[in-house]
C-alpha cells in the first residue's frame, strides 16, 4: 500500500510539461556527451548544474539525472562503433561490441547495448523505488561513527577500485578531504580561511567540480585538434537496431542477473559503473558455456555490461539520497546540486521531501522509454561521420563553466576558485593522482567532520570504542580496511602494473 | 625512470604540502577539536607523499631512461593550456570596465586563435554568436548579476 501511495506521490510530480521535457532534453544532451569520448558524465552534469539554478529542486534534479543516466547509453554507441568508449563504464562494451562492427553486426550491437540498458536503468530505479524506504529506515538506526566511516569509505573505496596508484589516490582523498575541511567549524572557529568571507560556508563545492571535471578536462583536450574525428564504416541499417532490441531476451539469466550485481556495486559508495561492468562482464564470462566467444562478438557480453552499468546509477543514486554519500562521481555532482537548493541529503530527506525523491525516481524511470527511442535514433545518426573540432568546443564549454561558476553567489572569487582547482585537476591527472578523489574528499569532508566532532561530545575521550562497540560500524570498518588491503593486494600480486579501464572518472 | 621524471613526481607532493603549510599557518591556534581531523589527514598526506617519492625514487633507480614528449608541441600546447586559465582570470578582473559580453567576446575569439581556428567568418560567428547568447541566458533567464562594463555595452 506505501508503494502504491509513493508510486502515486511521484507520478503527480513528476509527469507534467516542464518535468517531461527537462527529461527529454536532457536525455538528448546526456546521449550527445556520452557518444562523445573524452566528455565524461561528470563533466556534462557539472557544465550544466548552473542551468538549474532557477529551476525548483525537483525540475533541476530531473534533469541533471536525465543527462547521468543517459551517458551510459551515448557512450555504449561509440564503443561499438569506433572502439572508442564514450564513457568509461562503457569500455567492456566495446569487447564485443566492436567485433559486431567488424562482422557487420553494428545496428544489432547496438540494439542489444541500448534495449540492455534500458532494461537494467528500469529493474534499478523499480527496485530502488521499492526498496528506498527500507533503507532510509535503516539508514536512521545510523550513528555518528557510521556516518563518519561511511563518509571516509566514499574516498578509501575510491582508492581501492580505480585502476591507478592506490597511495595517489589515497593522497589525492585525503587532500580533498583536507580542503573540505575549510570554513566554519561547528565548534565556531575559523579554520583555513585566511579571514576570507568566501571561504566562512567552506570551499564551495560547484566551483570544485566545474574546475576538476570541466576545466581540466578541457585542458586535456587542448592537445587534440578534434575530440573525436571518425568516419564510420558502419551501414545505417535502423532495422538491425530493432532487431538486436530482441536480442537481450535470449540472454535472460544475465539480463536479470547482471542489473542486481550492477545495483548492488552501485551502492557502494565511489564504486561506479565502470566496476559494475568489468564486474558483470568477468562473471558471465566465467559462468559462460561458450568461453572462448567472448571478445570476439558474444552479444552476451554486451548484455552483462550495459544492463549492470545502467542499473548502477540507481544504486548510486539511492547511496546518495539516503546516506548524503555520493555512490558514484556523477552522482557527487548531484549532491553538490542537491546541496546547492536547500536541501540536505540524508535518510531525512526520504520522509520529508518525498515528492521529490519518488518524482525523481518516476522520472528515472519514464526517461528510461525516451532514452530507448532517442538512443535508437543517435545509433542510426552516428552510424556515418562524428566530428568535433576542440578549436570550437573548448572555447564554449569554458565560457559555460566560467558563467557557471560565477552564476552561484554572483561573485568573481568562485571563477578564481574554479580556475586554481582547473588547473590543479589537469596537474593531477597529468601525474597519474585522482582528481574524482579530491571531489569526493571536498564533498565528504564537511559531514566526516561534523561526525568526528559528534562523537568527541557524546562519548568524550573514549570516542574510538564507538567504532568498535557499535556492530555496525565495526563491519563498516572492517569492510574499509579489507578495501584497501585488498587494493594494496591487488596491485602487489600485479607488480603494481595499472588497469586504466577501472578509472571511474 | 630518467631524473627529469623523477622531478616530475615532486609536482603533485610540493603543491600538496605546500597547502598543507599554508592551511596549518592560519590554522594552528585552534581548538583540539577543530584540529583532530585535520591533523589525521595530514599524517595520512604525509606518509603518502613520502611512499609516493619513495616508489619513484625506486624506480628511477632501476627504470632505464624513457623518451620524453616532443618539447616543441609540448611547449606550444602548455602555452595554450596557460592562456586557457589566465586570461579568464584577467579578463573577470576588468570586466566591471569592459563588460561581461566584451570581455567574454574577446575570450572566446582569442582561444580560438590560439587553438588554430583560422576562418574569419566562424571566428566571428562563434564568438560574437555564443558570447552574446551565454549571456543573455544567464543574465536574462537565470538573472546573474553580470556588470554591463563603463560603456553599458553589456
Amino acid at each position: 500500500m506505501d508503494l502504491l501511495t509513493n508510486l502515486q506521490t511521484g507520478i503527480d510530480a513528476a509527469i507534467a510539461f516542464d518535468p517531461i521535457v527537462l527529461m527529454i532534453v536532457g536525455s538528448a544532451l546526456g546521449m550527445i556527451v556520452g557518444a562523445t569520448p573524452g566528455l565524461s558524465s561528470g563533466m556534462a552534469v557539472a557544465v550544466l548544474l548552473p542551468l538549474t539554478f532557477t529551476m525548483t529542486p525537483l525540475n533541476g534534479m530531473i534533469f541533471l539525472t536525465s543527462i547521468y543516466v543517459s551517458v551510459t547509453y551515448g557512450g555504449a554507441i561509440t564503443a561499438i562503433l569506433l572502439n572508442t568508449p564514450g564513457a568509461p563504464e562503457n569500455s567492456v562494451t566495446a569487447f564485443d561490441g566492436y567485433p559486431m562492427t567488424q562482422q557487420g553486426r553494428a545496428g544489432e550491437a547496438i540494439g542489444v547495448a541500448v534495449m540492455s540498458s534500458a532494461i537494467g536503468g528500469l529493474l534499478s530505479y523499480v527496485v530502488m523505488l521499492v526498496g528506498i524506504g527500507a533503507v532510509a529506515a535503516a539508514a536512521l538506526q545510523f550513528g555518528p561513527a557510521e556516518i563518519f566511516l561511511i563518509a571516509i569509505a566514499g574516498v578509501a573505496v575510491l582508492g581501492a577500485v580505480s585502476g591507478g596508484s592506490l597511495v595517489k589516490t589515497l593522497a589525492s582523498g585525503a587532500f580533498g578531504l583536507l580542503i573540505g575541511t575549510i570554513g566554519v567549524v561547528p565548534t565556531g572557529e575559523w579554520r583555513g580561511t585566511f579571514d576570507n568571507p568566501f571561504l566562512a560556508e567552506g570551499v564551495q563545492v560547484i566551483p570544485v567540480l566545474i574546475g576538476m571535471f570541466v576545466v581540466s578536462e578541457l585542458l586535456v583536450l587542448v592537445g587534440r585538434d578534434y575530440v573525436v574525428d571518425a568516419r564510420v564504416k558502419a551501414q545505417r541499417d535502423l532495422g538491425a537496431i530493432v532487431k538486436g532490441f530482441r536480442r537481450p531476451f535470449r540472454h535472460l539469466a544475465t539480463l536479470f542477473r547482471s542489473p542486481f550485481l550492477g545495483m548492488g556495486i552501485g551502492l557502494i559508495p565511489a564504486a561506479g559503473a565502470t566496476l559494475a561492468a568489468f564486474a558483470s562482464y568477468s562473471l558471465t564470462r566465467r559462468l559462460s558455456r561458450k568461453l572462448r566467444s567472448f571478445g570476439q562478438g558474444n552479444p552476451d557480453g554486451i548484455v552483462a555490461c550495459e544492463s549492470a552499468n545502467n542499473a548502477c546509477s540507481g544504486g548510486a543514486l539511492m547511496t546518495t539520497l539516503v546516506l548524503g554519500v555520493p555512490g558514484s562521481v556523477t552522482t557527487a555532482v548531484l549532491l553538490g546540486a542537491l546541496t546547492m537548493q536547500g536541501l540536505q541529503p540524508g535518510p531525512q530527506l526520504i520522509y520529508e521531501q518525498m515528492p521529490l525523491v519518488y518524482g525523481l525516481i518516476v522520472a528515472a524511470i519514464v526517461s528510461q522509454v525516451f532514452m530507448l527511442l532517442m538512443a535508437a535514433g543517435v545509433g542510426y545518426g552516428l552510424s556515418g561521420a562524428l566530428t568535433v573540432p576542440t578549436r570550437i568546443l573548448v572555447p564554449c564549454l569554458m565560457l559555460f563553466a566560467i558563467l557557471g561558476a560565477f552564476g552561484l553567489r554572483n561573485s568573481e572569487f568562485d571563477i578564481y576558485l574554479m580556475l586554481g582547482f582547473g588547473a590543479f585537476g589537469y596537474v593531477l591527472k597529468v601525474h597519474g593522482y585522482s582528481p574524482a578523489a579530491v571531489v569526493m574528499g571536498v564533498i565528504l569532508a564537511p559531514i566526516a567532520d561534523n561526525e568526528l566532532i559528534r562523537m568527541f561530545q557524546l562519548y568524550g575521550s573514549d570516542w574510538y570504542l564507538a567504532f568498535f562497540q557499535r556492530p555496525i560500524a565495526a563491519g563498516i570498518l572492517a569492510v574499509l580496511v579489507m578495501a584497501i588491503a585488498h587494493g594494496f593486494w591487488r596491485r602487489h600480486s600485479r607488480g603494481n602494473a595499472t588497469n586504466p579501464g577501472l578509472i571511474e572518472e | 625512470m630518467n631524473i627529469s621524471d623523477y622531478r616530475r613526481e615532486l609536482v603533485v607532493p610540493a603543491i600538496m604540502l605546500a597547502c598543507v603549510a599554508a592551511y596549518w599557518f592560519d590554522a594552528s591556534d585552534l581548538s583540539a577539536w577543530a584540529l583532530a581531523f585535520p591533523a589525521a589527514l595530514t599524517a595520512i598526506i604525509v606518509i603518502a607523499v613520502a611512499a609516493i617519492l619513495f616508489q619513484a625514487h625506486r624506480r628511477s633507480v632501476h627504470t632505464a631512461t624513457r623518451e620524453s614528449d616532443d618539447p616543441h608541441t609540448a611547449g606550444s600546447h602548455g602555452a595554450v593550456r596557460a592562456a586557457l586559465v589566465i586570461a579568464p582570470a584577467v579578463l573577470v578582473a576588468f570586466w566591471d570596465h569592459l563588460g561581461a559580453t566584451l570581455a567574454l567576446l574577446l575570450y572566446t575569439g582569442g582561444m580560438m586563435v590560439a587553438l588554430k581556428e583560422r576562418r574569419p567568418l566562424w571566428l566571428l560567428a562563434v564568438s560574437i554568436g555564443l558570447s552574446v547568447a551565454l549571456v543573455y541566458l544567464f543574465r536574462g533567464v537565470l538573472y546573474l548579476r553580470l556588470p554591463y562594463g563603463v560603456l553599458g555595452l553589456g
